[in-house]
């Protein structure tokens, strides 16, 4: 009796697993469409307004018109994108699908980093672009936990900045060499503020000064 | 004052040898694939064990129901004493109390009590009395008198254990069975008034009552407990007797009986009632000596594991409880390892906050279920099945009160047994010996 009773439980257990894991799955796969189509919406309005610059780099005028009404809301959508993003990344199964929306997501934020530099240069717009280059790994946990926990506190309480988080060498995300070459930064925990870099924690208060918080 | 008995030194080596392999295989697996794939893993294998009872109990019949006798041999109720001034005579009472057609005779054992139940004694009438000039504990109290008598089947009774009046009744037609050596009951607590009280409440009718009538179906029942077990007096001259300064003698006793191929069943539909540990530190104490017990044991009757002889206990339920309590540990040996890691981390970036200045924030925004928590769910909610079933297969009452404490008894007592037996394997690898006063739980 007892032999069946093995195999039988063997086979529900497998059978139950299966069925969660592919409920799971589902739930992830649509999530990550989600993630998808939104990283989408937003990759499209960076474009117009990089499509804007472009065309429009002399007086500037009808640029900043579209900068003005668009760029903080598509700041904030793709700031809690982020967030949403990589929390749930570190919580499923499906790592493939989510590490390849990150990549989507990285490009429309270099490109956000890129308008946010033309709005501060061609238009009245006072937010400063912050680089931040975080380790994917666990090498810079200390420094850039602590920087990223400063850069968090900051933005919750003053809106003259914007982070935008990339990760420093790391294979699967190789176009951000791109932003480490232009910058100079040479390792994980450097802040770009301007022209300048940062590679070392700083205090609070002397961040706040840099930011205009 | 008997000493706790210690593995040899090459069982502890084998003990340590097993913990370490195990932590490293966490430790590889924790490298090697994501704690989320661990977590499915590890609840792939609890739920398998659930499933396997789960199926046990659609597939036991009538097993464990109450049996009684055809013949009433004579019986001898045994009561090891130790400072048991409040509970012995409730105890005496309640076994004058038992129903049984035959000679029934019943022993208190006092093994040197110095709490004034020895003059309670004195006043009892209808029972034998030996009486121990030093204390020796319990299993020589237990074997001091099982040479004394001369009854066909002795009965152990702890004595602050209650039993119900038919229990003799509804246990001794077990014993037609010839390979039957013991037979047990269930076992609940005497009181449930407390939030302590109503966890092991639940905990004893799954475990005394439905986990240990499953087990008994496939032959595999290992302990006898203290509270109460009938044990067939010829069994000894086979077997031997309980073995003294065993933390767990019942379990050492039982896994005996294993070993010669002989059977324990559990009858739920027998009762006795037994004082529980009203504190927690009482609860760790007494859970402490059920742990070390059971390590102590399955290291000694190691020849168990994997035996043809008794494959559902050999194959299946030793080498499973061995190695879920082995892999918790080596996984709590693991999350502390990382957990000691992310705190050296944590201080540092507190260190270098507080050096540089500002203030903590947290986003909840960052907090999401985990995709494991599906799995979770799912066996949770077998767990919460298989504790509905003990309560209807041992006809207690259940309600939605009964909620908060199951919730209790799923998701945060768990990590206090685990702690438990944590720190239960490594005074067993090092060896501190311990005393073994108590007769009684």
């Amino acid at each position: 009796m007892a032999k069946s009773v093995y195999v039988t439980a063997f086979i529900a257990t497998i059978a139950i697993m299966l069925i969660v894991f592919f409920s799971v799955s589902i739930s992830e796969a649509n999530r990550v469409s989600e993630f998808n189509e939104e990283i989408k919406q937003i990759s499209l309005e960076n474009d117009l307004q990089s499509a804007f610059a472009d065309f429009d780099s002399n007086n500037a005028e009808v640029f900043c018109l579209v900068m003005s009404q668009s760029i903080n809301n598509l700041s904030n959508r793709s700031s809690s994108l982020e967030k949403k993003l990589l929390a749930y990344m570190d919580n499923s199964f499906n790592t493939k699908e989510f590490y390849l929306a990150k990549r989507s997501f990285l490009i429309s934020n270099m490109l956000l980093y890129r308008n946010f530099q033309r709005a501060r240069e061609f238009c009245d717009f006072n937010v400063i672009p912050v680089l931040f280059f975080y380790a994917e790994d666990s090498s810079c946990d200390v420094e850039c936990g602590l920087i990223g926990a400063q850069l968090d506190s900051l933005a919750s309480e003053c809106s003259s900045f914007r982070a935008f988080n990339f990760p420093f060498n790391w294979e699967s995300y190789e176009f951000t060499k791109i932003l480490e070459v232009k910058y100079g930064v040479e390792k994980a925990g450097t802040l770009v503020i301007g022209s300048e870099i940062i590679s070392h924690p700083i205090s609070i208060e002397e961040l706040k000064t840099k930011l205009g918080c | 004052m008997v000493d706790a008995l210690i593995l040899s030194g090459k069982e502890k080596a084998l003990l340590f040898f097993l913990l370490a392999l195990f932590t490293f295989l966490v430790l590889l697996a924790s490298f090697l694939l994501s704690s989320i794939v661990l977590l499915v893993v590890f609840n792939g294998v609890f739920l398998f064990i659930l499933l396997f009872y789960l199926l046990l109990y659609l597939n036991k019949g009538s097993h464990g129901v109450s049996n009684p006798p055809k013949s009433f041999p004579s019986v001898s109720i045994i009561i090891p004493m130790y400072n048991s001034k409040g509970t012995i005579r409730a105890c005496v009472e309640s076994v004058k109390r038992i129903k049984w057609l035959g000679k029934l005779e019943i022993i208190v054992v006092d093994d040197c009590s110095s709490d004034g139940s020895s003059e309670i004694l004195k006043k009892i009438r209808g029972i034998r009395v030996i009486t121990h000039e030093k204390n020796l504990g319990k299993a020589v109290a237990l074997n001091n008198a099982f040479k004394r008598v001369s009854s066909k089947f002795v009965v152990c009774i702890d004595s602050d254990s209650y039993p119900e009046r038919d229990i003799l009744l509804k246990t001794m037609g077990y014993f037609e069975d010839k390979s039957v050596a013991a037979v047990t009951c269930l076992v609940l607590p005497d009181k449930r008034n407390s939030l302590i009280q109503k966890i092991q409440h639940i905990e004893y009718l799954a475990g005394f009552g439905l986990n240990n009538t499953l087990l008994s179906s496939i032959s595999s029942s290992y302990v006898v407990p203290g509270p109460y077990t009938i044990i067939k007096r010829s069994v000894f001259e086979k077997v031997g007797y309980f073995q003294q300064g065993n933390l767990a003698e019942d379990m050492e006793f039982g896994l005996r009986l294993k070993k010669h191929g002989l059977k324990i069943i559990n009858c739920f539909d027998a009762v006795v009632y037994t004082d529980i540990p009203i504190t927690w530190s009482g609860l760790f104490r007494q859970r402490d000596r059920w742990s070390r017990g059971g390590i102590f044991n399955f290291i000694k009757y190691k020849e168990l594991f994997f035996n043809r002889k008794n494959p559902d206990f050999g194959f299946f339920v030793m080498p499973f409880l061995f190695a879920t309590q082995i892999l918790t540990v080596a996984i709590i040996i693991r999350t502390l390892c990382f957990l000691l890691f992310d705190l050296f981390t944590t201080f540092k970036i507190i260190f270098e906050y507080l050096l540089l200045g500002g203030f903590f924030y947290f986003d909840f925004s960052r907090i999401v279920f985990p995709s494991s928590i599906y799995f979770f769910a799912v066996t949770y909610l077998i767990v919460l099945i298989y504790f509905a079933l003990a309560f209807r297969l041992t006809k207690q009452k259940l309600g939605f009160r009964e909620l908060p404490i199951f919730l209790i008894l799923i998701f945060i007592y768990p990590y206090f047994i685990t702690l438990i037996y944590s720190q239960g394997y490594f005074k067993e690898m090092i060896g501190v010996g311990g005393e073994w006063l108590r007769v009684s739980t």
